[in-house]
């Protein structure tokens, strides 16, 4: 199996009234494909910023990301904002839905950024939204009317839409009562078994255990590296609905 | 990104704050409502003015003291406003040295009391010659008008406009009745018939005499006011006004005609002038108008500044999603332009509506017929600027929009 994500010597940091904060301070590793990762750490230890880097959301300030193979460091912003559509799904603790917009709104919105035509657009919305175990009558429904666990899979419906290679996804259960985060990662363990590359940054070490890998951060750098023993999986008879 | 996606999401935004939306542009449509109103309105008053001119025929040719383009002290003033002379007139009327003058109308005017009885009542008083009659086109209302034995004659046979006979005769018959104009006596003959607004002379508040006896009688004085002059063929009018022009130099010993003491208007001069007047006029309230308009932009940069920041998530979860920053200038930008188009929209008919409504109640109230046009320049220009407005005003938010860090952008509560 190739390597789909490669860093080395990885640094970030953010500059505060002129200071420059440190929080990544030299990451090192690889991820081949169809991996499931979790990132684990205590508060602040740059689980976030590592997560979003890999997402190319922001640009490291030193080191190297090579996504594919590539170096990333070469890619101008609208070429990353290209890949971010195309080969990454993202999902936030606070699921991130556009308020007063409509489910079927707020999953394609990725496709409004790609040059998908508008035609395909509802049956790919339909089948993304089935995929996660959501009915697909609920795509007129407003974010609003939808319960915690039921938002996090649109979005992750939305993660999904335009087929990534890989799924970051940040606390998606932090949120959610541990019914609702089990039919979640339940989703997740679909996904990866479907190929997707899963990343995933977690507080709970049960929720971690769902990984196949556990990376441990901790001010910055690698503090372990391991991979899960006695894998988790979510059964079927839990992801009730 | 294609455009129709860009136009959908930035409704949408509008949308999700519709009263705000509409409280934005308000300043928009007060702006553009007004400088469509102001331009409706001053394209009516110039038509108006216009036609009236040209109603009183393009061979007539005006005759004033004072110099052309005016700009003297007072006093110089005073003494050119009395370089119309007997022997002017006398020297205009021959044939010999204007011969294509078909007729003069010399004329005298003041404004002073007049009094009937114990009734005193403030009026034009103008004295002219018989041939005005016919170049106004009047029809006495009652009795009858002063002719050109009353001029030979120094009778003091008059006329009095419908206000006068109203205000200072009620229910009495004023033909046949005395007035006092300055402590001479006149008689009334007839009355006129009241005259619809509009800008040429209004002779309701005016009494009408022949001029030789204002001239000489009533006001003693040796000078005239105006000369109205009608040529007889339009392509003489040219080389009327020059003929004017060379012996009334001749009788005040002029040899530079800038220092001419009187001035020859023609109605294309007239014209002129009062369509450059109206027009600046017009320019200049819509100036004013257009100041509104600003602050309405303002208006919209502000909510615009205030959008960007609520939506600060939204724009870093776009960008995460695979928005460009150009994609998240247009959306925004376009939510600007939205907003100021349709406050243009809506100026525009609010603007078209009132201009309509302006012109019945003005053709009523003059009670002449005031054109109502649909001011097209102005309403594209409507169009044109309340766009403008709206990417002069919305690109430095949606500007500052695009280059959020997505980062930053997603950890905003
Ligand atoms: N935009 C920023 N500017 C300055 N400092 C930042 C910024 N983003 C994060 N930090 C700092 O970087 C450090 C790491 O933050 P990060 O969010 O990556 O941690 P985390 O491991 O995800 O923590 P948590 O578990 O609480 O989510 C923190 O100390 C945080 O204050
Ligand atoms: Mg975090």
């Amino acid at each position: 199996m190739s390597n789909i994500i490669e860093v080395k010597n990885l640094h970030k940091s953010y500059i505060v009234d002129e200071k420059e904060i440190p929080v990544l301070n030299g990451i090192d590793f690889a991820i081949p494909e169809g991996q499931f990762i979790a990132i684990m750490g205590p508060s602040g230890s740059g689980k976030s910023t590592l997560l979003y880097s890999l997402g190319l959301l922001d640009r490291p300030t030193s080191g190297h990301y090579f996504l594919n193979g590539k170096e990333t460091s070469k890619l101008d912003d609208k070429k990353l904002a290209k890949v971010r559509n195309e080969e990454i799904g993202f999902i936030f603790q606070s699921f991130n839905l556009l308020r007063r917009t409509s489910i079927y709104d707020n999953v394609r919105v990725p496709l409004v950024y790609s040059n998908v035509p508008e035609s395909k657009h509802k049956e790919m919305v339909i089948k993304a939204l089935e995929s996660v175990g959501l009915d697909a009558k609920l795509y007129k429904k407003q974010p609003s009317q939808l319960s915690g666990g039921e938002q996090q899979r649109v979005a992750i419906a939305r993660a999904i839409i335009n087929n990534p290679t890989i799924i970051l996804a940040d606390e998606p259960t932090g949120n959610l009562d541990s019914k609702s985060g089990a039919m979640v990662m339940k989703v997740l363990q679909d996904l990866n078994k479907k190929g997707h590359t899963i990343i995933l940054v977690t507080h709970e070490t049960s929720t971690s255990e769902h990984a196949d890998r556990i990376i441990h951060l901790l001010d910055g750098v690698i503090d372990s590296d391991k991979k899960v023993a006695n894998r988790r999986y979510v059964e079927k008879e839990k992801y009730i609905k | 990104m294609k455009i129709t996606n860009t136009i959908r999401i930035s409704l949408a935004g509008l949308k999700a704050n519709k009263l705000r939306s509409a409280l934005t542009i308000l300043g928009i449509v007060i702006g553009i409502t007004s400088i469509i109103l102001v331009v409706s309105i001053g394209n009516g008053a110039q038509g108006l003015i216009l036609g009236e001119i040209q109603s009183m025929g393009s061979r007539t040719l005006t005759v004033e003291p004072g110099k052309p383009s005016g700009g003297l002290s007072d006093s110089m003033m005073t003494f050119f406003q009395q370089s119309l002379k007997e022997n002017d007139l006398e020297s205009l009327k021959k044939k010999a040295n204007v011969p294509h003058l078909q007729s003069i109308i010399p004329i005298v005017f003041t404004s002073d009391n007049i009094n009937f009885g114990n009734e005193v009542l403030s009026a034009t008083i103008l004295g002219s010659s018989e041939k005005i009659f016919d170049f106004y086109k009047i029809i006495p209302a009652e009795g009858s008008l002063f002719t050109e034995d009353d001029v030979k004659g120094k009778t003091d046979n008059c006329v009095i406009g419908s206000k006068i006979k109203e205000k200072l005769f009620g229910n009495i018959d004023p033909v046949g009745q005395k007035i006092r104009v300055k402590n001479k006596t006149l008689r009334i003959v007839g009355v006129l018939p009241e005259k619809g607004g509009g800008f040429s002379f209004n002779y309701n508040s005016a009494i009408m005499a022949p001029y030789t006896t204002i001239k000489d009688y009533v006001l003693s004085q040796k000078y005239y006011n105006e000369f109205i002059v009608e040529v007889d063929q339009d392509k003489y009018i040219d080389q009327t006004v020059q003929d004017i022009q060379i012996t009334l130099r001749n009788n005040h010993n002029i040899t530079d005609p800038e220092k001419d003491d009187f001035n020859v208007q023609t109605q294309k001069d007239l014209m002129k002038t009062v369509g450059t007047v109206t027009t600046v006029m017009t320019l200049f309230l819509a100036l004013v108008a257009a100041i509104s308009l600003l602050v309405g932009g303002v208006g919209i940069m502000n909510v615009m500044f205030i959008s960007v920041t609520e939506r600060t998530k939204e724009i870093g979860l776009r960008k995460a999603l695979g928005a460009t920053n150009s994609d998240i200038l247009n959306q925004f930008l376009f939510e600007a332009i939205y907003l100021t188009l349709a406050g243009g929209l809506l100026g525009i008919l609010f603007g078209s509506l009132f201009s309509y409504v302006a012109s019945i109640g003005l053709s009523q109230a003059l009670s002449s017929n005031w054109a109502f046009s649909f001011p097209i320049s102005a309403a594209l220009m409507g169009i044109g600027v309340s766009a403008f407005i709206g990417v002069v005003f919305g690109i430095y938010p949606a500007y500052s929009a695009s280059k959020k860090n997505p980062i930053e952008a997603l950890r905003y509560e």
